[in-house]
């Protein structure tokens, strides 16, 4: 793996979902998760450079990643073409190559693999077989719940808050949001983006710890 | 204006990190990142901690 300047040494984590409005409030859920833990989230939409190429920055992410949260709950065929998404997948692949292929410090990578039920899961990749994913059905407490269980800890081994005391919490965020948008002169569309919104959620922890 | 920081003060700040609290939980977070513009960034940032300051001092 790359090094890291001692500012940006926490331990990262790769987020491997779709990027559709339809998936956009478990994203954020998840990175909330990953976030409040101790951790850095990462995925494809951290920078908008279109210049460069998909892969190179996949690969990048993935390098980097210490842990990865994999949703394959949406490779379902799609409406317009009849063809099922890929990406997900391939990107697990790809993280599940780092690992049983790359050195040292790439073999410690861990993931997650979830998906929305065990009915959609069965018959999906059966080269993952013996691969325990969680289920959660759709549902941001569900998918807090399975992250923070993952997670386990925080990076410094101290432990984690419960997952009902994350969920008030994810809760209470999603509450000031759109106040804290409108203090920066955004709609609260505009602040549920990934970007802003992980630029709000950054600075809430600070600011607005549970009292 | 605000005393400027010694690099004795910067340096212990960076060591104490960021934390928030949650469930009578203390988490240290990651040290802050960018993913937008410096400058979207800062003002964001700035927006947010003007938000809570005023809220708690009211």
């Amino acid at each position: 793996m790359p090094r890291r300047s001692p500012s940006d040494a926490r331990p990262r984590v790769f987020i491997n979902c779709p990027f559709d409005d339809d998936y956009g409030e478990l994203l954020r859920a998840i990175a909330f998760t990953i976030a409040v833990c101790g951790y850095k989230p990462t995925c494809a939409l951290d920078d908008d450079d279109a210049g460069r190429i998909r892969f190179d920055k996949l690969k990048a992410l993935i390098s980097e990643a210490d842990f990865a949260v994999h949703d394959l709950s949406r490779i379902e065929l799609s409406e317009d073409t009849a063809t099922p998404r890929f990406n997900m997948p391939f990107e697990l692949g790809l993280y599940l190559g780092a690992k049983h292929f790359g050195g040292r410090r790439q073999r410690e990578k861990r993931c997650l693999v979830i998906a929305k039920t065990r009915r959609e899961w069965a018959p999906t990749i059966s080269d993952l077989a013996g691969v325990d994913p969680s289920f959660h059905g759709g549902k941001p407490d569900a998918v807090i719940r399975a992250v923070r269980d993952f997670l386990h800890a925080a990076p410094d081994g101290s432990m984690l808050p419960g997952e009902t005391a994350l969920i008030a919490y994810h809760r209470r965020f999603l509450r000031d949001l759109p106040k804290i948008a409108e203090a920066a002169r955004q709609t609260p569309e505009e602040a549920l983006r990934y970007r802003n919104y992980i630029t709000f959620l950054q600075e809430f922890l600070v600011r607005e710890p549970e009292s | 204006m605000a005393p400027k920081k010694s690099s004795s003060n910067a340096a212990r700040d960076s060591k104490i990190g960021r934390f928030t609290v949650v469930g009578g939980v203390r988490v240290k977070l990651a040290p802050p990142w960018r993913v937008l513009p410096k400058e979207e960034d800062a003002r964001i940032r700035q927006a947010v901690k003007d938000f809570y300051a005023e809220k708690k001092s009211k």
